[in-house]
């Protein structure tokens, strides 16, 4: 499928369909910092979503390895959440436990982890990342 | 301790910079990683809201003071605004609802929770003249949790509007200045 790498700026985003799941995993990495992330990452959320629905696959989104979000990039994720949630698609979203700025960002999300489980968060237990 | 004040031209492409400088220099003087991340974060934050919906003449800049001493951080943007547009009532509007919380993280989720329920649109894309500002009102509210920051609000008699953001570190040891 098209678009399994996106390069905004400084974020990368990279999508790979894996078959044991099954998962449509999403990694983010580098700093988000555009002005109009709703818009820019469209596509990009398009191709996510057609994904998951083609192979009825859960969203695996991982964050660990992002280095910097805005708050309009954080919007950005949300309104994708309340798109796959409107199709009854499942996202998991996997941050970085050991950085406190992450875990003040995710954890805040937690309350929406709801009984039907379109929503889930997950702190991965990862070690300090290293900083040139 | 550190002083820096900046005069950023209201240019997207400088915010990153500024953050990433003013990181580094907080770091040098010796704060912690997560206090001098959330430094950073808070620039970012203050600067990007002031480059969207500030009111900028020809030469007009937006200032930017970071100001570290022990115990406390303080960062303040003071960018000009059109005192009939829309913001200057948002920013107000933002900053009384931290008032009214018993947390930030209440203030956060909140904001979050009407993003995530308001009507999808699942069928529409969004455009950039439909999303000029990207406008989700989350940024003061992340300022606020994120960085465990007392914020405030003035309007100027000179037309600009100048938000502050202060931080105390040093009761944990994630918050302590340690030069």
């Amino acid at each position: 499928m098209a678009l399994p790498i996106m390069d905004l700026g400084e974020l990368r985003i990279e999508v790979t369909d894996i078959a044991d799941g099954p998962l449509v995993r999403v990694d983010w990495r580098g700093k988000g910092n555009a002005l109009q992330p709703t818009v820019a990452l469209a596509p990009i959320f398009d191709d996510v979503l057609a994904r998951a629905r083609a192979g009825n696959a859960t969203v695996d989104m991982h964050f660990e390895e992002l280095e910097f979000f805005n708050s309009a990039t954080i919007t950005a994720v949300l309104h994708f959440i309340r798109r796959a949630r409107a199709e009854r698609r499942t996202v998991v979203l996997n941050y970085h436990g050991g950085l406190r700025w992450q875990r003040y960002c995710f954890d805040a999300l937690a309350a929406f982890e709801k009984d039907d489980g379109l929503v889930r968060i997950r702190p991965l237990e990862l070690p300090s990342p290293s900083r040139a | 301790m550190m002083h820096v004040e900046l005069s950023v031209a209201p240019v997207w492409s400088r915010v990153p910079e500024v953050r990433d400088a003013l990181m580094h220099g907080a770091r040098a003087v010796g704060l912690v990683e997560d206090g001098a991340y959330a430094v950073g974060m808070v620039v970012s934050e203050l600067l990007e809201n002031a480059i969207k919906y500030g009111t900028f003449g020809e030469g007009a800049a937006i200032q930017v003071v970071v100001h570290l001493a022990a115990g406390v951080a303080r960062v303040v943007v003071t960018n000009p605004v059109d005192a009939a547009s829309a913001h200057p009532h948002r920013l107000r509007a933002a900053v009384a609802r931290l008032g009214e919380v018993t947390s930030p993280l209440e203030a956060y989720v909140s904001r979050v929770t009407e993003i995530l329920e308001e009507p999808a649109h699942s069928e529409v894309k969004p455009t950039a003249a439909a999303m000029t500002l990207e406008e989700s009102g989350l940024g003061i509210f992340r300022v606020a949790h994120e960085a465990e920051s007392t914020v405030s609000l003035r309007f100027l008699a000179d037309g600009c509007v100048e938000v502050s953001a202060s931080m105390r570190w040093g009761t944990t040891r994630d918050h302590e200045l340690v030069a």
